[in-house]
């Protein structure tokens, strides 16, 4: 299969070189790009290895959604131009040693986790993971997620609903004297509210106000 | 809130109405006509290109009174004038500037002997500046080429000056 | 050389696909101002060709003649990248859509997916061109359009929840099968109706086309772009229209099944039915520009995270509860 090994090399180079320039590029805007083209290239690796859903949730759930929220932000807060002048080495600055101890620190954890790595003994002959051509993969990670790991699956989202009723919480502010539309109000409102219809005397006219 | 009323909204009962008014209005007869074929009717009051009239002898009416240029809000008319050999009083220089012109139709309502008209002709754009300043010999040809219209024109709004 | 044969055989199904939809989205753009003339008493474009048919290709011809400027402040690469990935992603999603049980040019595991990815892919298309103008009414326009489409992607995707809970499959194939009994809109009808008002909001249509609000907003992202680059805009556009278009027809509608099980009509080839039914779907969206005003921005987003999205998935719990009680659950 040279054509699958020539894909997954183009994907792969576009991920990692992607992946370089999130972090050199100078414009935050172009960086947040290149974020979303390392997504995609990683997408499209989770396609070709027959994840087909978890590549495209991929593209649906960081593309889609995280990475605009990115971009919202970024965009908005004006902070296109860095002046990037660590970079150079024109200034030094406290924040590489910051970022060499936290980098190191995640990668003595990964060596840690990945080193240590071992499957139950029983893993092999776990139900849900025999591979079996009948079912799509949907179908199979479904199994997965919904009978083993249902709890864990369940406080997941729990956690995820915790932290958007957070963020609400902590952005939310009640302000005075804000004048405020009642769209039920609005749309309740009947003709005879507001209109009233009067026969009027010739030459007398009617009055108004009563 | 009435009960009607929330059945309505969540029926999204107006929505329907208009998609129906929609349908009704697709079947209807199309107001569009297809312009430079088709053209709409004209009122006899338009004010469109001017035209200055003669006489059925061939005499130019134009008796250079100066009333339209006096009353011309634009100042877009110049007139000299001269008397001729015969002891009349006409015009030698009659221009108009029609870029300056804002087509009230003032000029016309002034005119003693319905010498200076505006007439029905709306489609004397040019692709030049100077072929919009208007002298004498121009109207007088507007006069010429359209004296039918004009004269038809100034007898049905005769009743109402 | 298996290779190349296989890169021939693809790459021409592929044109095969591709032209018509081209030429369709070209009618189309006539059909939608020719409707929209009709429900104001006008006769829209009548000139150009038999009943003015060729009118788009008549503007398209302008486009392309036309100079393509490049504003000096902008950022020239996102600048020219953005229409070309709005009109890429529009017709990718094509790939995966059935015309009629052979008719389509890959028929994926996870179809359904795969549309509903590219199609919040294409809201890149619209921030790249709003930020890349380096101007204040692309940009305005560009923050509104990708809130709008991320929030009513949400809804959207809910609905097709309630559609997959009924099929057991992310395969559209499967979906347009599975309605051989009952289609979708019967069942699912409210679904249908707030598919149906997502839709204009995912692409921007009236009356939810405030991204391109004229009157205070210029023409949005479009703002500064000029030529074939705007064109490209516009086709991306439309071309999205008549994807949704067909994912509505696939869904709610049937697809290529006729609508019912009868001699005259059951031997109408299946890609008629198809493009008849998203004609309709089009005619309700030129129907709907053409008699409603267009919503405020506030509005817009209370209607999508407020009513569309709690109503979407109750009827995701109606509908599962209803299929397990009945035993009626699929696979």
């Amino acid at each position: 299969m040279i054509a699958h090994a020539l894909f997954f090399y183009f994907f792969s180079i576009i991920a990692i070189i992607s992946a370089i320039f999130v972090i050199v590029s100078r414009n935050t805007v172009h960086a947040v790009f290149f974020l979303i083209l390392d997504f995609i290239s990683i997408a499209c690796l989770f396609i070709m290895i027959g994840a087909e859903f978890l590549g495209m949730m991929m593209l649906i759930v960081y593309v889609g959604a995280v990475a605009v929220l990115f971009l919202f932000v970024v965009m908005l807060m004006n902070v296109t131009e860095q002046k990037l002048s660590w970079f150079r080495g024109s200034k030094r600055s406290g924040h590489i040693p910051t970022g060499l101890i936290v980098g190191s620190v995640i990668l003595l954890e990964l060596v840690v986790i990945v080193g240590g790595w071992q499957y139950r003994d029983t893993f092999s002959q776990t139900e849900f993971l025999k591979f079996d051509s009948d079912f799509t993969n949907t179908h199979l990670i479904g199994n997965v997620l919904y009978t083993e790991y249902i709890h864990l699956f369940q406080i997941s989202g729990i956690i995820l609903l915790l932290s958007m009723i957070g963020a609400i919480v902590l952005t939310y502010r009640k302000r005075e004297g804000v004048k405020k539309q009642s769209y039920i109000k609005q749309i309740s409102r009947e003709r005879e509210d507001s209109v009233k219809l009067v026969d009027g005397e010739f030459n007398k006219g009617v009055s108004i106000d009563d | 809130m009435k009960l009607n009323r929330i059945f309505k909204i969540i029926f999204l009962s107006e929505f329907v109405k208009a998609i129906i008014i929609a349908f009704k209005e697709i079947l209807t007869k199309k107001k569009t006509i297809n312009y430079p074929f088709e053209k709409g009717k004209i009122s006899p009051r338009f004010r469109g290109e001017h035209a200055l009239r003669r006489y059925p002898n061939g005499e130019e009416r134009c008796i250079a009174c100066k009333l339209c240029e006096a009353v011309c809000p634009a100042q877009a008319i110049t007139i000299e004038n001269e008397e001729r050999p015969d002891g009349s009083r006409k015009t030698t220089r009659y221009d108009i500037d029609m870029l300056k012109c804002i087509y009230c139709g003032l000029c016309e309502e002034s005119c003693p002997v319905d010498a200076i008209v505006q007439g029905p002709n709306f489609e004397f754009s040019k692709e030049t500046r100077e072929e919009l300043y208007y002298n004498k010999d121009k109207l007088l040809e507007n006069g010429d080429r359209w004296e039918s219209v004009l004269a038809e024109n100034i007898k049905l709004d005769n009743p109402y000056r | 050389m298996d290779i190349f044969y296989t890169i021939y055989n693809e790459t021409y199904k592929i044109f095969l696909l591709l032209i018509p939809i081209l030429i369709s989205v070209a009618l189309i753009v006539w059909f939608d101002r020719r409707v929209w003339g009709f429900v104001q008493r006008r006769k829209g474009p009548n000139v150009v060709g038999p009943f003015g048919l060729f009118q788009t290709a008549a503007d398209a011809l302008k486009y392309i003649f036309k100079e393509i400027i490049i504003p000096a402040s902008s950022n020239k690469i996102v600048f020219i990248l953005a229409p070309i990935v709005t009109m890429t992603l529009a017709l990718s999603a094509w790939a995966v859509i059935p015309l009629s049980e052979k008719i389509i040019i890959s028929d994926i595991n996870v179809g359904i997916l795969y549309i509903f990815a590219i199609s919040s892919l294409g809201v890149y298309g619209i921030i790249m061109g709003g930020w890349a103008s380096n101007s204040k009414y692309p940009f305005l326009g560009a923050i509104r359009s990708a809130a709008q489409m991320v929030s009513y992607e949400v809804s959207i995707g809910i609905i097709i929840i309630n559609v997959l809970l009924c099929v057991g499959s992310l395969n559209l194939t499967d979906i347009v099968l599975a309605q051989e009994k009952l289609w979708f809109v019967i069942p699912l009808f409210p679904m249908f109706v707030i598919f149906f008002i997502s839709a204009l909001a995912e692409t921007n249509r009236p009356p939810f086309d405030l991204p391109e609000a004229e009157a205070e907003l210029v023409a949005g992202y479009q703002t500064e772009y000029s030529g074939m680059m705007y064109a490209m805009f516009w086709l991306g556009e439309y071309a999205n229209i008549l994807l949704l278009c067909a994912l509505g027809s696939i869904l709610f509608l049937g697809g290529w099944l006729s609508p019912v099980d009868i001699y005259p009509l059951n031997v109408i080839p299946g890609i008629f039915w198809m493009v008849f039914k998203i004609l309709l779907l089009f005619f309700m969206f030129a129907i709907i520009k053409a008699i409603v005003p267009r919503y405020r921005y506030d509005q817009l987003m209370r209607l999508g995270w407020k009513v569309f999205l709690p109503f979407s998935l109750l009827y995701v719990v109606l509908t599962a509860s209803f299929l397990v009680y009945f035993d009626l659950l699929p696979g």
